[in-house]
């Protein structure tokens, strides 16, 4: 991947989705995404956007008990923390899938780079890697920052993962932190991020939008509204 | 099964609650809902502020977080065909707190609920895309005229009563697990932003279906 080549606003494809492993709503939105890009017929460039989430909603830490160990966050963004888990667990409830919360604010940044990774070796490797990922990260059950766990998913995923640390060490890491960078510097500060015709829509209730964007603006413009898994995004 | 209850918190210098409101009552209508709505006094927007240094992190994400928000009321406000002229002249960061106005909306609803929905209207038009002030004391006054309301006694309402019945609404509502607004509470459970009707009205569905069939 070449850092100069990247662009936060520009892809070949028609639709770019900035995802986080630790986002509770990225991890809801992966599955109605991926429905809405397979009825369009359309590829999407997916691409990480690794959240400092200490440095706009505080920090935290949990003990093993679950209770609060350490906490930088004023109450007003633990309420805004704690609703945020109760909505994204209720809609994960939906898909089928438990969201615990996590036990601290990880660094994603090896988990997302194995994300590119996974994602030079094709659209399927990379599917098969977020599918992996999301569920085991949010019942606990993925180290995001160890070197052998992202390995294991990557190769669990179809991935050949000859030379991964090396990248990871050393080039993968730069192209991460470099692309970041350029991405926040771009204003695109929140996912899932979508990011199309020079427009960035923030949080999967866009998503109506967005289809109606790529399905060429046919009839009147939809408003925003949390996707379900039924044909066109419905409920029901 | 008795028809499920609705309570509906909007602010009225609040954009979002601007724009949800027509869904909101679209829903409670399509569905035969029972609502109870009432006004939550929450913080005004603040305007984007460009930080001083390059690294400040969260400067930044809040600078990026502002000014996308504002792009996005004004892009569904033009796709909802509403004029909502203060969402793109700054008037998204008009420093009031709106009580006097949600007095108001308590006020009217004493005459009735037509009387307070009227209000509520012409209350989010004036303010989105007239000059009316939520604080001002006339300008409301002139509000609940306009919807035919007496407004006599309104002035020493909101000196006494009128704050206090706001605070034991706001107790109540956080009680019943409101801390936002635009927001729907059913069973306790809140659902803030319009974002949630469609997987509202399913979960309507479902527990009016479970009703029938028990």
């Amino acid at each position: 991947m070449d850092i100069d080549a990247f662009d936060p606003w520009r892809s070949e494809q028609p639709l770019i989705v900035y995802m986080d492993i630790k986002s509770p709503y990225a991890f809801i939105a992966k599955d109605p995404t991926y429905a809405m890009a397979e009825a369009l017929g359309i590829r999407i460039d997916w691409r990480p956007l690794t959240l400092n989430i200490p440095s706009y909603l505080g920090s935290a830490k949990l003990d093993k008990k679950g209770k609060v160990e350490s906490s930088e966050r004023t109450p007003e963004q633990w309420a805004k923390v704690k609703y945020a888990y109760r909505d994204a667990r209720r809609y994960a409830g939906e898909l089928g899938y438990a969201l615990r919360g996590t036990e601290k604010i990880w660094d994603t940044t090896l988990a997302h780079i194995g994300f590119w990774w996974a994602k030079e070796q094709g659209d399927g490797v990379l599917k098969a890697y977020l599918d992996h990922v999301y569920p085991r990260f949010w019942v606990r059950d993925f180290d995001a920052e160890d070197l052998s766990v992202v390995t294991a998913a990557l190769q669990t995923a179809g991935a050949d993962t000859a030379g991964f640390e090396d990248y990871a060490n050393g080039a993968g890491r730069r192209f991460h932190d470099l692309s970041q960078q350029a991405v926040f510097e771009a204003g695109i500060f929140g996912v899932p991020g979508y990011v199309l015709e020079g427009e960035y829509f923030f949080g999967r209730e866009h998503l109506p939008t967005v289809r109606w964007m790529l399905g060429g603006r046919q009839g009147p413009a939809p408003d925003v509204a949390n996707p379900g898994m039924a044909a066109g995004g419905g409920w029901s | 099964m008795s028809t499920p209850e609705l309570t509906v918190l909007f602010d009225f210098k609040d954009p979002h609650s601007y724009l949800a409101v027509a869904p909101i009552r679209a829903l409670i209508e399509a569905m035969g809902l029972t609502s109870h709505w009432y006004p939550f006094i929450g913080n005004p927007m603040r305007a984007p502020e460009r930080p001083d240094a390059a690294d400040d992190r969260g400067g930044w994400h809040r600078f990026h977080r502002a000014t996308y928000l504002a792009r996005d009321l004004a892009r569904y406000a033009e796709a909802r065909g509403l004029a909502a002229a203060h969402f793109s002249d700054g008037g998204l960061y008009r420093q009031t707190s709106g009580e006097v106005a949600a007095m108001g909306f308590n006020w009217t609803l004493g005459a009735g609920p037509a009387f307070a929905r009227d209000f509520m209207d012409r209350t989010f038009e004036a303010y989105w895309d007239g000059d009316a002030d939520l604080d001002s004391l006339a300008d409301v006054e002139r509000l609940i005229r306009a919807v035919g309301v007496d407004a006599d006694g309104f002035d020493t309402y909101c000196a006494l009563e009128g704050l206090e019945e706001l605070m034991a609404q706001r107790e109540d509502i956080g009680t019943a697990g409101g801390f936002a607004t635009p927001s729907c509470l059913l069973d306790g459970e809140a659902f803030v932003g319009r974002q949630h009707l469609p997987y509202l009205a399913e979960r309507l569905r479902r527990l009016m279906s479970e009703g029938v069939e028990a």
